[in-house]
């Protein structure tokens, strides 16, 4: 057992904790309204709840799309072992979002008119249905771990046969649901900076949460292998890594084409607040992991694999909150800095989801030897038994 | 049967299938409503003597409580913004002297409030139809339908809806359109009638007093209209009214809601497809595996 195994139990403990914490705010946010408990204002009406908990948490559970559609639509099945830890972590990446969405309206029990009273010309129409019709793929996707744990065959093999269709449903839904987040704010040309406000925006949602999904399975595999033992070869890790750079390569070209074509290059070059994080972004998030990533040194590298991974999560994080709150801020007449209960409520969140994920990872069969997985694969156990 | 006459009917009954199968919406992107008859506020910031009557019946009339402040330790209703309580509020603006042009400073009035846009953003944005813009002119709220995502408040290009963020039952608030203000300005600055009428007004004003007026109607095509129109002797930029293209706001964001059907149908066929010849590629390396079990090398 290393230091960190021995240390679950502790870390356990501190995000039951921050979990009770955030329950009580989230209580106390319920009772005094959202202008008690956040500092959202009317020029700065979307925070951190919806800038990290939806933006990011939908970023990043890209995962469970990204690894189905390469495993079972593109055929790559030497990645089906990160199959079902993605679908897991996307699936509890859309109920943190969908708490965190809960926190943030100002009538969350008036969430599911969208299913009756249609308006299709909203793109935040598009946002609801995907929301919940991909949520319920998830859901189904991650059934048939459950039906492995408690042995029910039957209906582990009636999923089986529905499965494929479920899996190119999950791929539309996401590639539709990530790029309306960055349509949401085509319509704020008036709010967000130049150096963010394009029409492009769904493209690059989409093509920067394709990036973050492979980044968070390589993550997630290394984290987890890391705390409860390692799992998988890091030379199966350092391959699926070669996705990242021509990803992030396509990325920061289309930014930067982008850029120049709106004639905002030059904001790069601001000095400003906003011209820095910008630049954070890019080249921190982006183009210094893409081309690390290049070399195999780095991809073959578990320690070295690891800060690429976390450059691009952070890029995105960084790219979703820039969006959301950074560029927004100059045309904002009261500004906008997260309060305490916001922080306390986010944090609280990510915890209990860690919580669930790390639980799970013990009691549930999320990550297996290829052979022995549902999904898509032939090999059942019962043929496996036959053929040997 | 004459060419021309068969000419005609194939043409109306090409509209008439093409109408049918349209949805309503459809036909109404294509063309625009026209709002030239329906209700419109003009307001002459020029005539205007900032004493606030129109606020005292726009409290009134939407049984609005004033809104505490205090100046020199004496209570005074005297809002600066707009707010849930405040749905529409009178600022002033002061032009400083210009020495080069011998311009003397001048300073001018403007009542804020919804603008009443023709294609509304908000309305746009709204997922579950709870901004409405309604034949008769007013842009308004159905606070049954509201989920509180607050995109409208996003959306709108002159930041005009407020929200009740110290309520457990969060409304947006903005004003409806009422004429009541109107009634009560004891120095007609604000003026009711048809859309077209009252723009044709604004035009005979500037054209009969040009130094009176900076020759723009704000709101004649800002974002394809509003049924709120402002006269100004003031630059409008001065007065805090955002210099808009004449395009629709959300002609875009729709167009990408447009893509969708194509998107889905699309990447639906490509993606089955794939997964076909995914799944016969397995069937041959498994029946090449099977074969290679059964008849191992030497």
């Amino acid at each position: 057992m290393n230091a960190i195994t021995t240390r679950v139990p502790t870390i356990r403990l501190l995000f039951s904790l921050m979990v009770v914490i955030a329950l009580g705010l989230g209580i106390y946010r319920f009772y005094g309204g959202l202008g008690a408990a956040t500092n959202l204002t009317d020029s700065f009406p979307w925070g951190l709840w919806i800038g990290f908990d939806m933006l990011c948490g939908v970023a990043l559970a890209a995962g469970g799309f990204v690894l189905a559609g390469t495993v079972h639509i593109f055929g790559l099945r030497k990645y089906e072992p990160f199959v079902r830890p993605a679908i897991v972590t996307a699936f509890l990446g859309y109920l943190l979002a969908i708490i965190g969405l809960m926190m943030d309206l100002g009538r969350p029990w008036a969430i599911w008119h969208p299913l009756i009273m249609w308006q299709p010309h909203s793109v935040m129409f598009e946002v609801a249905w995907c929301v919940m019709l991909y949520t319920t793929v998830l859901f189904l996707e991650f059934l048939p771990i459950v039906f492995e744990r408690f042995r029910m065959v039957r209906a582990l093999r009636a999923m089986r046969r529905v499965m494929n269709v479920f899996i190119i449903i999950g791929i539309i839904l996401s590639t539709m649901h990530q790029s309306s987040l960055g349509s949401l704010f085509v319509m704020m040309g008036h709010k967000l900076h130049d150096l963010w406000f394009t029409p492009m925006l769904p493209l690059l949602f989409l093509v920067s949460a394709v990036a973050v999904g492979v980044a968070m399975v390589i993550f997630e595999a290394l984290l987890s292998g890391l705390i409860f033992g390692h799992r998988h070869p890091t030379s199966l890790l350092g391959d699926l890594a070669k996705a990242l750079p021509p990803i992030l390569g396509l990325y920061i070209g289309l930014k930067l084409m982008d850029l120049s074509a709106r004639g905002a290059l030059g904001h790069v070059l601001d000095n400003s607040f906003e011209s820095w994080a910008f630049n954070i972004e890019l080249f921190v998030g982006a183009l210094l992991p893409g081309t690390l990533l290049l070399s195999p040194t780095v991809r073959y590298n578990r320690m070295n694999l690891f800060c690429c991974v976390l450059m691009v999560i952070a890029g995105v994080v960084m790219n979703r909150l820039n969006v959301c709150l950074v560029g927004m801020l100059a045309t904002s007449p009261s500004g906008y800095l997260p309060s305490w209960i916001e922080f306390l409520v986010s944090a609280g969140v990510v915890a209990g989801g860690l919580l669930v994920l790390s639980v799970m990872n013990q009691t549930l069969p999320i990550v297996k030897a290829p052979q022995e997985t549902l999904h898509g694969s032939d090999a059942t156990p019962h043929r496996k038994l036959t053929h040997a | 049967m004459n060419p021309i006459s068969r000419r005609q009917f194939v043409k109306t009954a090409g509209a008439a299938a093409g109408a049918a199968a349209l949805p309503k919406s459809a036909a109404a992107a294509t063309e625009p409503r026209s709002f030239d008859n329906a209700v419109a506020k003009l307001y002459d910031a020029t005539r205007c003597i900032g004493c606030r009557s129109c606020l005292r019946a726009c409290r009134k009339v939407n049984n609005l409580s004033p809104e505490p402040g205090e100046i020199d330790g004496v209570n005074f209703d005297m809002p600066q913004d707009l707010s849930p309580n405040n749905w529409m509020v009178i600022q002033a603006y002061k032009q400083e002297a210009d020495p080069e042009t011998g311009k003397p400073a001048d300073w001018s009035f403007i009542k804020k409030n919804c603008m009443h846009c023709n294609v509304p953003a908000c309305v746009s944005v709204c997922p579950v139809a709870a901004m409405e813009k309604t034949e008769a002119g007013p842009v308004v709220y159905h606070e049954d339908r509201c989920i509180g995502c607050r995109y409208c408040l996003l959306a709108c290009p002159y930041g005009v809806p407020r929200y009740e963020w110290v309520d457990r039952m969060p409304r947006v608030r903005k004003c409806i359109l009422r004429l009541d203000c109107v009634h009560a300005c004891p120095v007609g600055a604000l003026q009711a009638g048809g859309r077209r009428q009252l723009i044709d007004e604004a035009h005979r004003r500037i054209r009969e007093n040009p130094e009176r007026y900076v020759d723009h109607v704000y709101g004649e095509h800002e974002a394809g209209g509003t049924s709120y129109l402002i006269l100004s002797g003031l630059p409008l930029e001065k007065l805090g009214l955002p210099k808009l293209p004449t395009t629709v706001r959300s002609s875009y964001a729709e167009a990408l809601m447009g893509s969708l059907p194509g998107l889905m149908i699309g990447l639906g066929l490509f993606l089955g497809g794939l997964y076909q010849l995914e799944k016969r590629q397995r069937r041959v390396e498994a029946q090449s595996d099977a074969a290679e079990k059964q008849e191992p090398q030497p």
